[in-house]
């Protein structure tokens, strides 16, 4: 079976070669400096140890990505949407659901910024509020599935043998099923059901499903640096002074697969954001009073082709300027790790 | 080759029996295909239906009995239409393929010409637009692009002509009153559009690095030195041998848009296999539940397999 990698730039990321044609364009194209660091990030860096001031890694790091400015941005639009979520009282006075019969489908002005719906409910406090759920689920899942898939990835890369060879095929198993048609129907059978004596609310039913079936891209990006790691003289000497096979993976090889972990807990938390909202745009997802962005879409479905369609831009919107944001940081990140790989 | 083929199809078998194992077990222990008469009055109804589906056996049991018939061709039959499961299935995947046949065919020559314009020109204006313009494909979901598609090139867009007709229906296949290949495509379009972004956001970006790749090797330089015009290097030499990763991927992504539909399909009304899908689970249909995860994990793991004999075939390197 062929795997693919999800990311088409890390094909690139190999080759690094830029032909001596394509390097003379771009000189004549513009003589700046910034050409001078693209074509080769290490050369900004190793000038700047010249200065005296030896860099930690941590200062590399920062410095690498502060370059990529469209990561830079995506952070800050992010937190900015991160703490209006937090705050979302703060940020606005209405009440995501009250009713205001005498307000009915107002469009967007200065009392109600995104108008309000067909229950002149405020549009802008239902999206600020959906973001709680939306972005509470995107970071949940993603911090459970990297979770699962950092124990399965470096016990079967750590362990090898049949065990290996037993996770793996699990995890391959999870490639073959159709993804979102098993959301639908655990989703929509498990709604409202006592598992184990908890009472599933519909957003933790959903962070559940979700980091069961979002855990496999971890387990191999673990494994795959695991395995070229545990060969490693450090391992060896971390093995030989006694340590156990817990400690070797936990404080010696899992810190230096930070960057993979760190990139692709990054980019679950857009795929567990647009699979959420795709389940609750379907219906199967979260359940009024609790709003989700991709639940607002669904209930304004309608509104597309008339002049109300307003009540769809806003939480779409929303949603994509969340996964945006996501899949730039995700790309500022990997090259930030990894001074290697550039586009 | 053929022996490799062989190998490959053999791999597949056991794939296909356990997934088919996990499904079943998962989907019994999910859906219940009494709860439809739980309202009713007669109390041994469920029973005497528990007793009929075979429900009371053991787990095993149950699926020695269901993939027997499943091999035969017997899926069972749908609660709500009362037609045979497998006849539902197959009208079904008849219209989902003619999507993706005419989706897959415009992706993929937009993607290359995309692809190889960026790579070729890499850092040029064009190429960064094309590269933020693939992050946003990629970054807006497939229901809110509908939605948009519906609003500007439906509604908008016949405001905008003054006409009677939109000149892109946002529903169904066909007109009651007409059944030409027009009628057929101003209502595929939309579904066709809407499915084409993200497989252009990604296809291209592929396409890209893959040639970049084949770009920065020592017989393109070659080719170069020895006087090979810059046009027959791109297109002759550097081309053939990029387009490989993106065959596969290819392969793979279109493998998944069998099952994969369900959204575009379910806002466009397009009677495909996605729309089945929904369609069953919202009316507790459970019938089709089973054949249709089985159906599309098949195709899944079908393409997997063309995807490596491509490889197979198309880079003699990678063959074992």
């Amino acid at each position: 079976m062929v795997f693919r990698d999800d990311d088409p730039e890390r094909e690139a990321a190999g080759s690094g070669v830029v032909t001596s044609e394509a390097l003379l364009e771009m000189v004549e194209d513009d003589l700046g400096g910034e050409v001078l660091e693209d074509i080769d990030p290490t050369i900004a860096d190793v000038a700047d140890v010249a200065d005296g001031k030896p860099l930690s890694q941590w200062r590399l790091f920062r410095r690498r990505f502060l370059r990529h400015r469209l990561a830079v941005a995506a952070l800050i639009v992010l937190s900015i949407l991160l703490l209006s979520a937090l705050f979302a009282p703060l940020i606005t006075k209405h009440d995501p659901i009250a009713q205001d019969l005498t307000n009915l489908r107002q469009p967007p002005n200065g009392e109600h910024w995104f108008g309000t719906d067909n229950l002149g409910r405020d549009l802008f406090a239902r999206v600020v509020y959906a973001g709680r759920i939306s972005l509470k689920i995107g970071f949940l899942v993603s911090l459970l599935s990297t979770l699962i898939g950092m124990i399965v990835g470096s016990i079967a890369g750590y362990v090898g043998r049949w065990v290996e060879s037993l996770l793996m095929r699990i995890t391959d198993l999870f490639l073959i099923i159709p993804g979102l048609a098993v959301l639908i129907v655990a989703n929509n059978n498990f709604r409202g059901k006592r598992i184990f004596g908890f009472d599933l609310g519909t957003d933790t039913l959903a962070i559940l499903i979700l980091s069961l079936l979002l855990w496999t891209t971890m387990a191999r990006v673990v494994r795959g640096v695991v395995l070229s790691l545990k060969e490693k003289e450090f391992v060896e000497a971390a093995r030989a002074s006694g340590a156990s096979t817990a400690r070797i993976i936990v404080r010696h090889i899992l810190p230096n697969c930070i960057g993979p972990i760190v990139v692709n807990t990054t980019l679950v938390v857009g795929i567990a954001i647009l699979l959420e909202s795709t389940l609750s745009f379907l219906g199967f997802g979260v359940q009024p009073p609790e709003v989700s962005w991709g639940y607002l879409v669904n209930d304004a479905r309608g509104t597309a082709g008339t002049r109300y369609a307003y009540l769809i831009y806003f939480p779409g919107a929303a949603i994509s300027l969340t996964l945006l944001a996501v899949n730039f940081l995700g790309d500022g990140l990997r090259d930030a790790f990894d001074p290697t790989s550039k586009h | 080759m053929l022996a490799y083929i062989v190998r490959r199809l053999l791999i597949s078998i056991p794939v296909v029996i356990v997934a088919s194992m996990v499904l079943f077990g998962f989907v019994s222990s999910s859906t219940d295909p009494t709860a439809r008469f739980r309202l009713s009055r007669d109390p041994t109804l469920v029973e005497r239906e528990r007793e009929r589906l075979g429900l009371n056996d053991p787990l095993v049991v149950q699926y020695k009995n269901w993939a027997g018939d499943f091999v035969k061709g017997e899926w069972g039959q749908s609660y709500i239409s009362r037609r045979a499961v497998s006849t539902e299935i197959w009208r079904a995947l008849k219209n989902t393929v003619q999507l993706i046949v005419w989706s897959v065919l415009l992706c993929m020559i937009v993607a290359i010409l995309v692809g190889v314009y960026s790579a070729v020109r890499q850092y040029s204006a064009l190429d960064y637009t094309f590269t933020t313009m693939s992050f946003v494909g990629l970054s807006i979901p497939t229901f809110f692009f509908a939605l948009l598609a519906i609003h500007f090139l439906t509604t908008e867009l016949r405001t905008w002509l003054g006409w009677d007709d939109p000149l892109f229906y946002s529903v169904g296949m066909h007109s009651a009153d007409d059944k030409s290949v027009l009628d057929f495509f101003r209502h595929a379009a939309l579904p066709i559009l809407t499915l084409s972004v993200q497989l252009v956001a990604g296809w291209s970006r592929y396409q890209r690095s893959a040639m970049l790749d084949v770009m920065g090797a020592d017989y393109i330089r070659t080719a170069r030195a020895k006087g090979v015009p810059r046009r027959k290097v791109v297109f002759k030499h550097a081309l053939r041998n990029a387009l490989i990763p993106l065959t596969t991927v290819m392969a793979v992504d279109v493998g998944a848009l069998f099952g994969g539909l369900i959204v575009t399909e379910y806002i466009f009304a397009w009677p495909g296999m996605g729309r089945l899908f929904v369609d069953a689970i919202v009316q507790g249909d459970t019938a089709v539940v089973l054949p249709w995860m089985i159906i599309t994990a098949t195709f899944i793991i079908g393409f997997n397999l063309l995807a490596d004999v491509l490889y197979g075939v198309l880079d003699p390197r990678i063959r074992h």
